[in-house]
């Protein structure tokens, strides 16, 4: 099955000892309806990232949520760990329950009207890809119309913990990230052959190098370069994923 | 990956399971029929106030903190599902590998997966998060093929079987291995105790019951595709859905559950009333019963029979979709669904009695259920053909 692109966000910024992490509350403000309470970093990644995707969009009422992570929430782990070790209490309930990936599926759910199909998935390096297996595992299935496939990746500071953490050797990039992509079975009549296949990256090939997310956002900053195109992607049987185009006139 | 997916069965060809039962599918057969196991108080000394939590644990653990036996559970229990599937020693280190636990890999004192002995040091976190179990499954079977982790807490490793289930089906593998982890650790015990869910043991369903019991698990079960429809235990798919009602609690109606299940049973082509039978989530809380509860009189006009089957392992979390797989496994294998062990007093408000006792499993269809944190809701179609 070739699935077509319906839209894309990608938001990526690396972040180190010397650039402090923004706040993200104004970003999340403007593609949210409801204020969500008790919510982390990674939550407010997950939801900024989504709600850039579908804005202007009609969701289909089993449309599948499926967000990928290689680290996950970092810095509710963190903040977890330090009440457990440093200040020797329980955690806060929502701290802890914000530990678990599946929290932000939750908020983006509840924010979007979301009820159907709904994963949280993660594989060294190639996390997004395998959102996307799933994904479209489940449309051929039919368990799900549409698919909304998220990467996010947060970072805590300074470096050397986050690096500690993820057993990274320094020099690692580190970077917080949310990429999206809104998918749809293909058009009757698109085929491979009918589409030109476009080489993934098309930014230059190193900028997202060490970047724990980097198939994601090679793939979505591709797809936001070239606005102008219509984009489809296949998984090939070896679990490749290739974007292809059609040119504008085309 | 065809357009038309040619939809196969799905069997289910091996299973592993370490649990408080013991090691071992027999083992946990035999449990099954037996008396259920009563957790252990583990004591939690890292904090201020100590905190005891009861915990079913596995056999051979014999601290907190102390993976070494775990560790070695992982590979036994890899090994008997796969022993039991017949799979052969050179493909075992090809098959795609689906992973369901709910931690994710954080903790730098996280065990080393090459080292033998796993150093304990007094402070530390050690969790077995997923990139630890794939090195684990690795070094057991010389190799992995295509790994996926799934962690929507408590259902990840039921949605891990539904997925390798979904892809065997429409042909991207023909076998697939599943393999869910779980085990106890100090943020686990103590972010449970912060959401004040813990019991001193369970009750599921009970007038009485008054919270959860955690347990460790480790499950393995190989997927297999299959051609013909002979004896055997199927997984006949199953369903996502979310439940945005609560992060930590179902709708009290029921009704994104209820959902559900019937697109389950509506794809599977299986008709509520010829469900044989429910292994409900069952965790002894009072909210999370109550919306099972109003799930199952929703769904079914006549509920089938229900078990619940934490009282024998406690809520293994994220492996308890493959735990409570291979314990159903063994019991319907031998033809019987198993007692709910700490049902004692029906709650009028629920109107749900789950067994008292073992009872006969005719051939037919099973009904699996699995809530998460999160509003993650899965439900699994078993089939079992004598």
């Amino acid at each position: 099955m070739i699935l077509r692109i319906v839209a894309a966000s990608h938001h990526y910024r690396p972040v180190g000892d010397s650039v402090a992490l923004p706040s993200l509350e104004a970003e999340v403000a403007a593609v949210t309806r409801r204020h969500a309470r008790r919510i982390d970093r990674f939550v407010q990644l997950a939801l900024v990232g989504a709600g850039a995707c579908v804005r202007g969009h009609t969701l289909a009422p089993d449309c599948g949520l499926y967000l990928s992570s290689g680290f996950g929430p970092v810095g509710s782990n963190t903040v977890v760990k330090d009440a457990l070790h440093r200040e020797r209490r329980l955690p806060m309930p929502f701290s802890f329950i914000n530990t678990l990936g599946s929290s932000a599926c939750f908020h983006v759910a509840a924010e979007l009207g979301l009820t159907g199909e709904s994963i949280v998935v993660a594989r060294r390096r190639g996390s997004f890809t395998a959102a996307l297996q799933c994904a479209l595992t489940d449309l051929v299935a039919g368990a799900a119309s549409q698919a909304l496939v998220g990467a996010v990746e947060e970072c805590i500071l300074p470096a050397k913990r986050q690096l500690a953490l993820l057993r990274e050797e320094e020099g690692t990039v580190l970077a917080e990230g949310s990429h999206w992509l809104l998918l749809e079975p293909a058009e009757v009549g698109v085929d491979a052959t009918s589409v030109e296949a476009t080489p993934v990256p098309e930014a230059p090939p190193d900028a997202f190098a060490g970047y724990e997310s980097a198939e994601a956002a090679r793939l979505t900053a591709a797809v936001l370069a070239a606005s102008e195109h219509t984009f489809h992607l296949i998984l090939t049987d070896a679990g490749d994923v290739r974007l292809l185009t059609h040119a504008p006139g085309r | 990956m065809p357009d038309v997916a040619p939809r196969r069965a799905v069997r289910i060809a091996g299973l592993g399971l370490a649990s408080a039962l013991g090691c071992g599918l027999e083992a946990a057969r035999s449990g099954l029929r037996a008396p259920a196991p009563t957790p252990r108080a583990w004591r939690l000394d890292l904090l201020d106030e100590p905190l005891t939590v009861p915990v079913f644990t596995l056999p051979g653990t014999d601290s907190l903190g102390d993976l070494s036996g775990a560790v070695a559970l992982v590979g036994e229990v890899v090994r008997e599902a796969l022993a039991a599937a017949g799979v052969p020693a050179g493909e075992a280190s090809r098959l795609p590998l689906f992973i369901g636990t709910s931690a994710f890999s954080l903790d730098r004192d996280a065990i080393d997966p090459d080292a033998d002995a796993v150093p304990s040091p007094v402070g530390v976190q050690p969790v077995l998060a997923h990139r630890q179990i794939v090195a684990l499954v690795e070094r057991t079977l010389g190799g992995v093929g295509d790994t996926i982790a799934f962690q929507t807490a408590c259902t990840s490793s039921a949605n891990a079987l539904l997925s390798a289930a979904r892809m065997i089906e429409q042909g991207r593998y023909a076998r697939a291995l599943v393999v869910g982890v779980e085990i106890a650790n100090a943020a686990t015990m103590a972010g449970f105790a912060g959401l004040q869910l813990l019991a001193p043991s369970i009750h599921p369903f009970d007038r009485d019951r008054s919270g959860i019991v955690i347990g460790e698990g480790i499950g393995a079960a190989v997927l297999q595709a299959v051609a013909d429809d002979g004896p055997g235990l199927f997984l006949r798919g199953g369903g996502t859905c979310i439940d945005t009602y609560r992060v930590t609690t179902s709708h009290p109606d029921g009704s994104p559950a209820t959902a559900l299940q019937a697109r389950v049973l509506a794809r599977a082509g299986v008709a509520p009333h010829a469900v044989r039978g429910v292994k409900a989530h069952g965790t002894g809380s009072p909210v999370n019963d109550e919306a099972e509860a109003a799930m199952l009189r929703a769904a079914f006009a006549a509920p089938p029979p229900v078990c619940a089957l934490k009282g024998y392992v406690g809520h293994t979390l994220g492996a308890c979709g493959i735990t409570e797989l291979a314990l159903m496994g063994a019991a319907l294998e031998a033809g019987f669904l198993p007692a709910t062990p700490g049902f004692r007093t029906p709650d009028a408000a629920l109107g749900v009695s789950p067994t008292r006792e073992a009872q006969a499993a005719p051939d037919g269809h099973y009904a699996l259920n699995f809530f998460g944190f999160g509003g993650h809701n899965t439900i699994l179609l078993l089939e079992r053909r004598a």
